[in-house]
């Protein structure tokens, strides 16, 4: 939650990625209060309808729920959520890419699983 | 090297300061006709012979030495008025901070020939007398020397300075109008009528003897006085 | 190498101490930032640069030889000063084009041409006067004299403040060009940090009257870092290096990191590290007090 805000992604986004984070790691417990979106608004100086943007992703996603007149809490089962979702997400966001640039570059995808096999590449004692 | 900077140094001088005080001269002219237009309308004895001759001359000729009698003020306020502008100005520009005070005395060299010139032409003119001009002359370096520590107060206090200086024209200006409308005045027209004319030169001469080390003097302190100042000015613009 | 250094300068104004003990050298060539809070002191520090203000104590040297009253060293120096025209201030009664002109008398590099370029490209009516410009225009003026000046030492306080976004661009651009024309040295304080980051090959920061840092802009950005994640493990991860900023929200803590020669941060401990931006680094290194 106290990371900095870049310019690489929408505001919004990066707001509820760090809830996620949060919760990955067990920053957030589950049946926990979130910060308010007034909270997260003033602790990165934006607009407190991003922030609301940010955490409705969420709420839409069932990994946050609103108690009325109290707040915003993380959901039972919110972690086991997150995980699926990017599970599922793991391929197109990273794979993919990964397998993009090693074909620009010539390593075919065999040499690839022979690098997270071993951990390090061949010749890396010259880098 | 060295010489060039020695040039460098006097030729902005000349360039700033007597772009700072040009047409000012003009400006003197135009309130100093405005005054006497003022006096020769209001005098009594003026109005009298204006009316009886038609003539803007005698209007002029009537109010010959008050009209010089305001040359005076000019080298005490001219550098009040435009000096500290100038220093601050020159010093930001990179200016040495004893080259401005020269450029300063630049200044009131040219105030006090301009003024010479036009107060000797309006002379000549009005077909005046002379006699009183080394008296003159003696008066306007000591209105040049109060005029500089004018400017040492507004340079040294700021605001308090500035308001001091308004405060001691005007002061020094009601006194001047005052003795030269008493030197008018039936009243005191003979016992004035002694600096003026030249009927008793000889008291004309000690006092003109007396003035020009008093006022050389006091330029001096001044200028010394303005150096210091000036040494430890913080630009401000 | 041409130089111009500060050396124990200080001063105060009655019992107010303005810069304590500063040291500084500034190297031919090269564009610095000077960024600090309001107050620091770096419009103070200008001025004693270009002897504009005398110092209480200490001296300012180029190439050796004290700036003070010293016509040499002066010819090689220009502090564009911030324009505030007051209304019975030295500039109340000037025109644009009359400070322009006693500007040029005094600068013995003077660039009239360049000039003439810039007050049209700004679009600046030289017959109007200072007191009636708005405050980009009085930065515009300001601009014209440091960039016309020619003089190899160049300060300019302040120089983007009022200016719009592409008129600021606009004076960057330009600046660059003059320094890779000229190798001239640039010292510009500013307090829009990021969008000049990329122009500063240094940063001078100056925090309550002294120098906090001089350092290679990249470098300084390089080895700070924001990093956040539980808040025991933050703490454990930190522990024993310089850190700036702490924030927290329940038990979630992020603190910035300046490494120092040699240390690194602990990787793949379930943190996260972040790269900063200038602007970060000044945050965390002056406004600690206030935020």
């Amino acid at each position: 939650m106290n990371e900095i805000l870049t310019q690489e992604k929408s505001i919004y986004l990066q707001i509820s990625e760090m809830i996620e984070n949060d919760i990955l790691r067990g920053i957030l417990l589950e049946e926990e209060r979130v910060p308010s979106t007034n909270e997260l608004a003033k602790l990165y100086a934006i607009n407190p309808a991003t922030a609301a943007k940010g955490v409705n992703i969420l709420v839409e996603q069932g990994i946050l729920y609103k108690k009325r007149g109290i707040g915003m809490f993380v959901a039972e089962g919110a972690k086991e959520m997150i995980l699926k979702s990017r599970r599922s997400a793991f391929y197109d966001s990273f794979i993919r890419k990964l397998l993009e640039e090693a074909a620009s570059i010539g390593l075919g995808k065999e040499e690839v699983i022979a690098m997270i096999r071993e951990g390090e590449p061949k010749g890396s004692d010259e880098v | 090297m060295k010489k060039s900077l020695w040039i460098q140094s006097v030729r902005r001088n000349v360039y700033y300061w007597s772009r700072a005080v040009e047409g000012i001269i003009l400006v003197f002219i135009c309130i100093d006709l405005c005054y006497a237009a003022l006096f020769g309308m209001t005098g009594r004895e003026t109005s009298e012979s204006i009316r009886q001759t038609g003539a803007l001359w005698v209007m002029l000729e009537n109010a010959r030495d008050y009209m010089i009698g305001m040359g005076l003020m000019m080298p005490l306020v001219i550098p009040a008025s435009y000096g500290k502008n100038g220093i601050g100005l020159t010093i930001s520009f990179g200016g040495k901070r004893s080259e401005t005070v020269w450029g300063v005395q630049f200044m009131h060299l040219l105030v006090i020939v301009q003024v010479t010139l036009y107060v000797a032409l309006l002379n000549l003119l009005l077909e005046g007398s002379w006699i009183w001009f080394p008296l003159y002359f003696a008066g306007m370096l000591i209105s040049a020397a109060l005029g500089q520590f004018l400017l040492c107060a507004q340079l040294r206090f700021n605001t308090k300075g500035v308001v001091f200086t308004v405060l001691a024209i005007t002061v020094f200006a009601i006194t001047a109008i005052f003795f030269l409308v008493a030197g008018w005045s039936e009243t005191w027209g003979g016992t004035l009528g002694i600096f003026w004319l030249d009927e008793p030169g000889g008291l004309l001469k000690l006092l003109t003897a007396a003035l020009y080390p008093v006022g050389a003097v006091l330029y001096a302190v001044s200028v010394v006085l303005l150096i210091g100042i000036v040494k430890k000015y913080e630009v401000r613009i | 190498m041409e130089t111009l250094v500060c050396s124990n300068i200080a001063k105060k104004y009655g019992e107010k101490e303005v810069l304590k003990d500063v040291n500084l050298t500034l190297e031919k060539g090269k564009i610095y930032g000077l960024i600090g809070r309001n107050g620091a002191g770096k419009t103070t520090l200008l001025s004693i640069l270009s002897a504009q203000n005398p110092a209480s104590t200490g001296e300012v040297l180029w190439n050796g030889e004290p700036v003070w009253e010293n016509q040499r060293a002066l010819n090689h120096i220009c502090f564009s000063r911030e324009l505030t025209p007051q209304p019975n201030g030295s500039t109340a009664g000037m025109k644009v084009r009359d400070y322009l002109r006693a500007a040029s008398f005094y600068y013995p590099g003077w660039d009239a041409q360049m000039a003439k370029e810039l007050l049209e490209k700004f679009e600046l009516d030289p017959k109007k006067k200072l007191v009636k410009l708005s405050k980009g225009m009085l930065s515009m003026v300001t601009i014209i004299v440091a960039m016309a000046s020619k003089a190899d030492f160049t300060f300019l306080d302040e120089p983007v403040a009022g200016l719009d976004v592409v008129m600021r661009e606009y004076f960057y651009r330009r600046l660059i060009e003059e320094y890779t024309q000229t190798n001239r040295t640039f010292v510009i304080s500013t307090h829009i940090i990021e969008e000049a980051a990329e122009v500063f090959e240094e940063v001078i920061i100056v925090k309550h009257g002294e120098i906090l840092l001089k350092e290679n802009t990249a470098e300084l950005v390089g080895r700070t870092f924001r990093v956040s994640g539980l808040a025991e493990t933050v703490d454990e991860a930190v522990k024993g290096l310089e850190t700036h900023l702490p924030e927290q929200i329940g038990r979630s803590k992020g603190v910035t990191v300046c490494l120092r020669e040699g240390e690194t941060l602990p990787g793949d401990s379930g943190l996260t590290v972040q790269p900063v931006n200038l602007q970060n680094v000044f945050v965390a290194l002056c406004g600690e007090e206030q935020l």
